[in-house]
């Protein structure tokens, strides 16, 4: 299923004239040596920027773009996710009206975490697409252990 | 018959014997004389002296040899009832020798015969206790073997460590009069060592004892001697004689080290306060024997707590067991955290399992335990991992799977589990399955936090009295 999935993003992202066949198979042989995620293997090789993906899944897919850089987030609605399910499939709650609750992740294509933050808070999730690096600022800024 | 035998001189008496000979030897003749001097003599030519003087000088020699005879007589009548004394069991009893004649020689020769007697009868009796003694040791000898045996059988039927050792030096004490026995264990990579079982006299006290480093007894002789031997001939230093007994409260001690793999990882000792004692060499040695199984009982709970760890499969079903899934569930977490993916967990339970078994018995259980082992193993894909978490309970790690899609896999597979025992003709035959699902990162991102989750779940549920029901 991961491998479905990573698959899927490297496949996207040439499908999409992002990046090109040999630099995807670069990619999985560095991913097969070393682990991690295809998506930040190609950022570290320079095949691709994150805001590349990020525009990528926002043509494609349809996720909105929201870039964080000055977003600032109720912590309510931070309190609705636990710091450990943010962390770990990189996510923010940003935002929470009625029952419909926005999330911006890296990775939209992850069903699991989108089931997961809905079983957790309840609400209809409406997902928005960022850079991994924004997520991460977003968590270390509103996620004070 | 009986007037016959009561005529018989044979069967009489010397005293009787002695008797009718004097009045056949003196008191007849004398008789006959009388009888002749009053009738023939004295009446027809009236008393004359010289008649009188011859009868007197007859009977004054007739009385003589009866003395003699009465003598004679004597001193063997005193050597016979001397000799009935002896017999009678009196041996200390002197025969007067004063006589110098047979009779006086028969008389030494029974004190000599009796002297040798005594002495038989000393030497039988310092035999006697020496046997005993030599009876009293193989009886402790036996004993102590026996126990030993006891300790071994302890051992070969993987008893627990504590049970062993408390046995150990329990047995230990039956050695040399022991009032007490002691164990004490080296403090892990330190030199000192601490008391692990104490039994007899003072235990409250020898329970707290710690032996630190610096304490000169047990540098100077333990750990350089390898023996610590305190008795009547191997006397302590004045000012270290002192420390001991207030430390362990004997006066005589025997203590050796437990070596396992070349290392000392313990102190084995008995002791007493018995004056004046002193070790005996088969002390040291059969004390040697109870360090010997002390190390190797060491040896095999360590091996048998390998043995478990690398155990990973239930014999029963063949499943893995809980410590592998332990295992299995935090990789899996980690990997999850890696990859931003979720792991989830099972826990699955037989609902009333406790009163099947006393029901229908071990038999009947394992087949049912059987027949669940397959219906999981079927329900789940390659990489899901199935374990026999407890005796009634199952679980089931799900790489890949979040809380939903692990609650799909639960439910599944107790609905075939219903189904499967609800064509059993007997109601109480008729099994379910409960559970509980938590996940990786919802419920935490440490196994044990995924594990106690799932655990409050299913016990909450059967506190409840809640059946075939899948929470989480």
């Amino acid at each position: 299923m991961k491998k479905i999935v990573n698959k899927q993003l490297g496949v996207f992202l040439v499908e999409c004239g992002v990046i090109a066949q040999p630099q995807l198979d670069a990619a999985l042989t560095l991913q097969k040596q070393k682990g991690g995620l295809i998506g930040e293997i190609l950022v570290e090789l320079g095949f691709v920027r994150e805001e590349n993906i990020a525009q990528a899944l926002t043509a494609q897919y349809g996720f909105p773009y929201l870039p964080l850089g000055n977003y600032e987030i109720n912590t309510e609605v931070i309190s609705l996710i636990p710091a450990r399910v943010a962390k770990q499939y990189l996510l923010v709650p940003i935002d929470k009206v009625g029952n419909n609750l926005s999330l911006v992740m890296s990775n939209p294509l992850n069903v699991q975490a989108i089931e997961d933050v809905e079983m957790l808070s309840g609400c209809n999730v409406q997902t928005f697409v960022t850079t991994a690096t924004d997520i991460k600022e977003a968590i270390k800024k509103y996620y004070k252990d | 018959m009986a007037k016959q035998k009561n005529l018989s001189l044979s069967s009489q008496g010397l005293n009787y014997k002695l008797r009718i000979s004097v009045y056949l030897m003196v008191i007849l003749p004398l008789l006959v004389c009388l009888y002749l001097v009053s009738n023939y003599i004295l009446p027809s030519t009236g008393v004359k002296t010289e008649i009188l003087v011859s009868l007197a000088v007859s009977i004054f020699i007739a009385a003589a040899g009866f003395l003699l005879i009465k003598e004679v007589f004597d001193h063997i009548l005193s050597i016979t009832l001397a000799a009935k004394l002896i017999v009678a069991g009196d041996v200390d009893h002197k025969v007067d020798t004063g006589f110098k004649d047979e009779v006086g020689d028969l008389g030494g020769a029974l004190n000599h015969l009796t002297s040798r007697i005594r002495s038989n009868m000393e030497e039988l009796k310092v035999f006697s206790e020496k046997t005993t003694e030599i009876n009293m040791t193989i009886k402790e000898h036996v004993l102590i073997l026996s126990s030993l045996l006891q300790i071994s059988s302890l051992i070969s039927q993987g008893s627990k460590l504590d049970d062993i050792l408390k046995v150990t030096v329990q047995n230990s004490r039956l050695l040399a009069f022991s009032d007490t026995a002691y164990l004490f264990f080296r403090v892990e990579n330190q030199e000192s060592f601490t008391m692990k079982i104490a039994e007899g006299k003072d235990v409250s006290l020898l329970a707290e004892i710690i032996i630190k480093p610096e304490e000169e007894i047990f540098n100077d002789y333990i750990l350089q001697n390898n023996i610590l031997l305190v008795d009547k001939d191997n006397v302590l230093p004045e000012n270290i004689e002192k420390k001991f007994y207030d430390k362990f409260r004997v006066i005589n001690t025997l203590a050796l080290p437990v070596f396992l793999k070349g290392r000392m990882v313990a102190i084995f000792g008995i002791g007493n306060s018995q004056g004046g004692f002193s070790y005996k060499k088969t002390d040291a040695e059969l004390l040697e024997i109870f360090t010997k199984l002390v190390a190797i009982a060491f040896e095999n709970d360590t091996l048998a707590h390998r043995v478990e760890k690398l155990e990973i499969k239930d014999a029963l079903t063949g499943l893995y067991n809980a410590v592998f899934i332990r295992n299995r569930l935090r990789e899996e977490i980690k990997r999850a955290i890696v990859y931003q993916r979720p792991c989830a967990f099972i826990l699955l339970a037989i609902d009333n399992f406790q009163e099947f078994q006393v029901k229908f018995g071990a038999l009947q259980s394992e087949l049912v335990l059987k027949k669940i082992t397959a219906l999981l193993k079927n329900s789940v894909s390659e990489i899901e991992c199935v374990a026999r978490f407890e005796d009634d309970k199952f679980s089931i790690v799900l790489p890949e799977k979040n809380k939903r899609q692990a609650l799909e896999v639960a439910d599944n597979i107790r609905k075939k589990v219903e189904f499967t025992f609800s064509e059993e003709q007997n109601v109480s035959k008729r099994l379910t399955l409960s559970g509980s699902v938590s996940e990786n990162p919802l419920d935490g991102i440490e196994s044990e936090e995924l594990i106690n989750k799932a655990q409050s779940l299913l016990s909450a549920n059967r506190e409840m009295k809640i059946n075939n029901k899948i929470v989480c």
